[in-house]
């Protein structure tokens, strides 16, 4: 027991602060994550997406159909290392998400355009209770292990900071994530994207296949809420795995997209950090009373509306009679 | 095209009668449920002996079939659904099982079960649907719902087995005596743990649970056991399931706590074992028996949970060689043969042997009206769960019947993946949940001692 | 020029609440289905004056009070709300402390419901307007987000104000549906009580179904009075385009304001009849589903409508208890041996080995026939503003005038 006495007492000053930095900072990843992808499918088509939390869950159970019920690829690639299989099946995955954000704006998406946004908002609550309930039953309603590659491994550094390798994998993700959407925008599709977000009338007098740029914005956004409920499900936070509970992270992302500004990619890496660490700080450090801590992002939330109404970088609406 | 217009005129004709005859279907099938209620209701208070065997009958009785009708009001949908689903199967079996078998007595079992979602409102309009139709309820979930159904339960005189383990439910003042509670309750659960924690050497201990009836009556318990055994609670902290718990981690790590005593549900407590853990923790861990799934093995934890933790049950573990035990495992895999093992099968077998023992008293008596249920249950001196856990009684004082024993279990990843670990299958020789037997049924002398007359934890706010 | 349908010689002619006297008729012969009800006189639906149906109509009714305030305020004055549960919640509360009784931490009053009732809806109206000035600084989907804060932060209080909302999950007792006079007195009239009035036996369940749809027809009344007054008219102005409205004199401050306070008053009013015709409720009990049911009965049944609203409310509630009967009913069938359970069978499954879209084990192939429940609401919301964004009201609206030109409907 003398180890765990000596931790506890180095767990209290500088060291208590960078665990819970770094506990905040993986959170906020998550929540920059889930919101990248709720941002950029509203950028593009109007669309604020209630089931992007289901759609998450959806993704990570993909994650346990591939690599632990089916085993596949890796069944048929045993010499690579367990991780390679694992990131395999885990790609197959999202991909297979992306599938369902297709076919959830051909199905029910598409035939609103032009409609009142609310309307299409509404939408996404019924598809939330759709896709959730059909995914709790393929979990058989209980939680399932990833198997990921990570497990509970917990690196040391320096004194007595302590890392989680999930934690690690989680930001070096959002960065690469972050990195290749910055990317994207700039290559050709990216650049119709943008002018379809900016203006469809004109993007389709441009001969953009506005169609075509909704689908590939939902791929995308479902597949990043795919990413995000990965890492939800993961040592420490989700240990273990993924669950009925896991569709209702994303309502903590909610708050990160507002704060950020409904349809600014850079608000939602901001917001969606902004929010992790004051959620574990908070927690870590305030005391007032049972989930505290779960409310502070919506009173930021609120305190930021007031101050500036469409967010930090969201973009004003121009009103006229 | 006018005569398309026809057409679709006359398609929606047939449409409306379609629909009204359908609904007229239904409508006579339920005047004529309401109708057999009322004549069987009939019989029960104008013939005192029944045609058949001079047994009286009521609500949920049928003579001429000779069909008991049981109703079960259960979380299938909401967020207990990943126990009760398992537990709510189990149940069917048992009834299909005993009802194959000659039923009782020649007397068949009508089960029904209806989705309560865990919701206060819903749980009552479900009850409402069963009150008049069912003989008594062999399952109702949850605390607050079944609380809240009390009033109208008393007014029926309805026998029902509620699904949680609340310290309430032994004490005829609050449920009237109607609550057949099953196992020990999580108060005393907590107080033998808190010896079995004295035993392996640990002096102080902090407390994470819900701040429900489960979590209070749970931390009730272990509060006065640290109390008669001079341990020390270092810390108390509420969880509440889907949030960040990072607070509790912080509380938990800071406490220093030789042991950590949970009353969660399996996600949280992977949550909280593996945040404490990263942070440094390294104290040793036990909880009351629905924190734990032995589904967390196949988690990241699953190695914590190998070393960390000691498992408080209930019942004995799927794999047990217990008579009762056997009976319900074969059973199981003839139904289910694909399915995978889950030590919450037993939980919805025992409630129906409780209820089937309780009936089979009242056929004896020649009285199955729910007075007749209701009297059954005073005079019950011993249920026979072939060994699968004590034996319960509910005659005399709460004190003279309460069950204190509980079993303590090993959680063992290496049995647990030698036998297959997720891939069992119920029709499986030797399948395992990994949980190896640390400390048979016990009673510790906090819990022995203890005068149980009242709910550890209120209700009443 | 009487007699003459849709010819409306005066603005105050077609702004009557029945212009017709199709629709005059209409509604009696409605109110007299209505007061048979719980009487199990009527043929054919007699047995929705059984008590498991009655409790779910009482509920239908509440729900279609709280649901007529909402669509005051987001399908009149457009302000969308996703925090129609909190304002539920604030009512219950209010009449948990004014009404209820106290208890070891609890806070109770004991007084009459002609006090808590009211005080229920005042309370939640003064919070309503505490939360307008928000609505006037933010805008469409931000306020919904601001609204479903409202929520989460609402669940956080309830579940810590322990002298207010009882225990976390054991919640607390509310005053049952009776009338007296003062504290302590024998009640006038019970709602809450099995029993007789005037000669006909009555289960409590009928009892409170007069007392709501007293009030439902007394709130629904106001409310398309609201819609056709004054005040409605500028909520609908400021929906439609609040700059256009302001340059036209109609003030937005003003009448947001005004749309948060009444909408919220009815939310208080619906949660506090609600959380006493069950008599304890939990704080889970006012989370997100419960705001979003509302926004789905405004939706399905047609947004800025009364007549929709109480459509929508009609079905949403009545619907899953629908499908389970109907679920149920097609279980049994499937276990005989005629040609009708062969066709049950296919949809039903019964054991792991059958094959079928429902399965009647809970963790069995298939949805079960509760989450097929869930499924088919969302199915429905779904569907219903792809295909008839009007709503049922929508559809009403089609069937009457198919008839009314019939047969040269075309």
């Amino acid at each position: 027991m003398a180890d765990a006495v000596i931790i506890a007492q180095a767990a209290e000053g500088i060291d208590k602060f960078s665990n819970t930095l770094i506990s905040g900072l993986a959170l906020g990843a998550i929540y920059a994550i889930l919101a990248l992808g709720f941002v950029l499918i509203f950028k593009a088509t109007q669309v604020v997406n209630f089931a992007h939390g289901a759609i998450a869950a959806f993704g990570a159970y993909m994650v346990v159909y591939f690599a632990v019920v089916l085993n596949f690829p890796g069944r048929f690639l045993e010499f690579l290392p367990y991780t390679a299989q694992w990131a395999l099946s885990a790609l197959l995955a999202v991909a297979a998400t992306a599938l369902l954000g297709i076919v959830i704006e051909r199905v029910a998406i598409r035939p609103m355009i032009g409609k009142a946004l609310f309307a299409v908002a509404i939408i996404t609550l019924g598809l939330d209770l759709i896709i959730r309930t059909i995914t709790n039953d393929l979990m058989g309603n209980q939680s399932l292990g990833l198997a990921d590659p990570w497990g509970a491994r917990v690196r040391n550094p320096f004194g007595g900071i302590r890392v989680a390798d999930t934690q690690i994998v989680t930001l070096a993700v959002t960065v690469v994530l972050v990195l290749l959407l910055a990317w994207f925008f700039r290559t050709r599709t990216g650049t119709a994207m943008r002018a379809t977000a900016f203006d469809q009338e004109a993007a389709l007098a441009q001969g953009i296949n506005v169609g075509r740029m909704f689908a590939l914005a939902w791929a995308i956004g479902s597949a990043l809420a795919a990413i995000g409920g990965i890492f939800t499900s993961v040592f420490p936070r989700g240990a273990a795995g993924v669950s009925p509970f896991t569709a209702f992270i994303a309502f903590g992302a909610f708050p990160a997209v507002v704060i950020g500004g409904l349809d600014s990619i850079m608000g939602a890496i901001v917001g969606g950090l902004l929010v992790g660490l004051v959620e574990v700080f908070v927690a870590s450090y305030s005391g007032l009373g049972i989930g505290f801590s779960a409310i502070v992002p919506w009173l930021l939330m609120m305190a930021v509306l007031l101050v500036k109404p469409y967010g930090i970088f969201g973009t004003e609406e121009v009103r006229r009679v | 095209m006018k005569r398309m217009r026809w057409f679709a005129v006359v398609l929606a004709f047939g449409l409306v009668a379609a629909a009204c005859g359908s609904s007229d279907d239904t409508t006579t099938t339920t005047a004529a449920a309401a109708q057999a209620t009322t004549t069987t209701a009939a019989q029960a208070t104008t013939t005192t002996g029944a045609p058949e065997a001079g047994i009286k009958t009521g609500i949920g009785v049928d003579p001429d079939t000779k069909t008991i009708k049981l109703g079960a009001l259960h979380d299938l949908t909401g967020p207990f659904s990943p126990l009760v689903i398992h537990i709510n199967d189990a149940m069917k079996v048992y009834y299909d099982t005993l009802n194959a078998n000659g039923g009782i007595d020649g007397w068949m079992i009508d089960y029904q079960v209806l989705d309560t979602s865990y919701d206060v409102p819903t749980h009552l309009e479900q009850y409402e649907a069963l009150r008049n139709d069912v003989l008594a309820l062999t399952a109702s979930t949850g605390t607050p719902t079944s609380v809240s159904a009390l009033p109208a339960m008393t007014e029926d005189n309805m026998t029902f087995i509620p699904l949680s383990w609340y310290s309430g439910w032994a004490i005829p003042e609050f449920d009237g005596g109607l609550g057949l509670e099953m196992n020990t309750n999580y108060c005393i659960e907590a107080m033998n743990l808190m010896e079995f924690i004295r035993d392996q050497g640990g002096q102080t201990v902090a407390i994470a649970g819900f701040p429900s009836d489960y979590g209070l009556d749970f931390g009730a318990g272990v509060k006065l056991a640290a109390d008669f055994y001079g341990m020390e609670v270092v810390f108390d902290g509420a969880v509440i399931p889907g949030q960040d718990q990072t607070e509790v981690i912080a509380g938990i790590v800071a406490s220093e706590a030789d042991w950590t005593l949970v009353a969660v549900n399996a996600p949280v407590l992977a949550e909280l074992m593996g945040g404490a853990f990263q942070s440094g923790y390294q104290g040793r861990w036990t909880g009351a028996g629905p924190s734990y799934n032995f589904a967390l093995l196949d988690s990241p934890v699953g190695p914590l949970i190998d070393t960390l933790y000691y498992q408080s049950a209930y019942n004995v573990s799927w794999g047990d060689d217990a008579p009762g035990n056997v009976e319900m495992m074969e059973a199981m895999a003839a139904a289910f043969p694909d399915r995978l093992p889950s030590d919450a099968f037993i939980i919805g077998w025992n409630e129906g042997i409780i209820m089937t023992q309780v009936l089979a008293d009242a056929i004896a008596a020649g009285d199955l009206t729910r007075e007749g249920v209701a009297a059954a249950v005073a005079a019950q001196t011993g249920v026979d769960f072939k060994g699968t856990t004590p034996d319960q009684s509910y005659s005399g004082t709460p004190d003279e019947y309460v069950t204190r024993a509980i079993a303590i279990f090993n959680p063992d990843l290496a049995t647990y993946t030698a036998a297959g670990g997720a891939a069992q299958t119920l029709s499986q020789e030797g399948g395992t949940t990994g949980s190896l037997l640390e400390k048979d049924f016990f009673v510790s002398e906090a819990a022995q001692e203890f005068i149980f007359d009242a709910p550890c934890f209120s209700l009443e706010g | 020029m009487r007699g003459r349908p849709l010819l409306y010689t005066s603005y105050p002619q077609e702004m009557r609440l029945f212009p017709t006297t199709t629709k005059r008729v209409a509604m009696a012969l409605l109110f007299v289905v209505l007061f048979l009800l719980p009487l199990k006189l009527l043929p054919l639906v007699g047995f929705f004056g059984d008590s498991d149906w009655m409790i779910i109509i009482d509920r239908a009714l509440i729900f279609a009070i709280a649901a007529l305030g909402l669509n005051l305020l987001t399908g009149v004055a457009g302000q969308v709300s996703l925090g129609h549960a909190f304002f539920m919640a604030v009512g219950a509360y209010t009449a948990a402390v004014v009404g209820g009784e106290p208890g070891n931490i609890v806070w109770g009053l004991e007084l009459p419901m002609w006090i808590w009732l009211p005080a229920a809806g005042l309370v939640a109206g003064l919070i309503g307007i505490l939360v307008a000035p928000t609505a006037v600084r933010v805008r469409g989907l931000y306020l919904a987000f601001v609204t479903l804060g409202l929520v989460f932060i609402g669940q956080y209080l309830w579940r810590n104000l322990g002298s207010i909302a009882g225990g976390p999950t054991t919640g607390r007792t509310w005053p049952p549906l009776e009338l007296a006079l003062w504290r302590g007195q024998e009640p006038i009239i019970s709602f809450a009580k099995d029993g007789s009035w005037f000669g006909v036996d009555l289960v409590k369940q009928g009892k409170a179904y007069y007392l709501l749809l007293f009030l439902v027809i007394v709130f629904a009344v106001f409310a398309k009075n609201m819609m056709r007054s004054r005040v409605g008219r500028s909520w609908a102005s400021i929906r439609d385009r609040d700059i256009a409205a302001e340059i036209m004199g109609v003030a937005e401050a003003k009448g947001k304001t005004q749309a948060f306070a009444i909408s919220s008053f009815y939310a208080g009013v619906a949660g506090a009849l609600l959380a006493a015709f069950f008599g304890r409720l939990i704080p889970d009990t006012w989370d997100l589903l419960l705001a979003v049911e509302f926004i789905v009965i405004i939706l399905i049944g047609g947004a800025g409508t009364v007549a929709g609203t109480l459509l929508g409310t009609t079905f949403v509630v009545l619907l899953p208890r629908l499908v389970e009967d109907f679920t149920l009913w097609l279980a049994r069938l499937a276990e005989g041996d005629s040609v009708v359970s062969f066709f049950a069978n296919l949809v039903v499954a019964t054991d792991a080995s059958d094959f079928g879209l429902i399965s009647t084990s809970a963790a069995g192939p298939g949805l079960s026939i509760f989450q097929l429940n869930i499924v088919l609401f969302g199915v429905l919301i779904v569907v219903f503003l792809i295909f008839e964004p009007l709503g049922l009201y929508g559809i009403w609206i089609r069937i009457r005038n198919y008839w009314k030109a019939w047969p040269f409907s075309y």
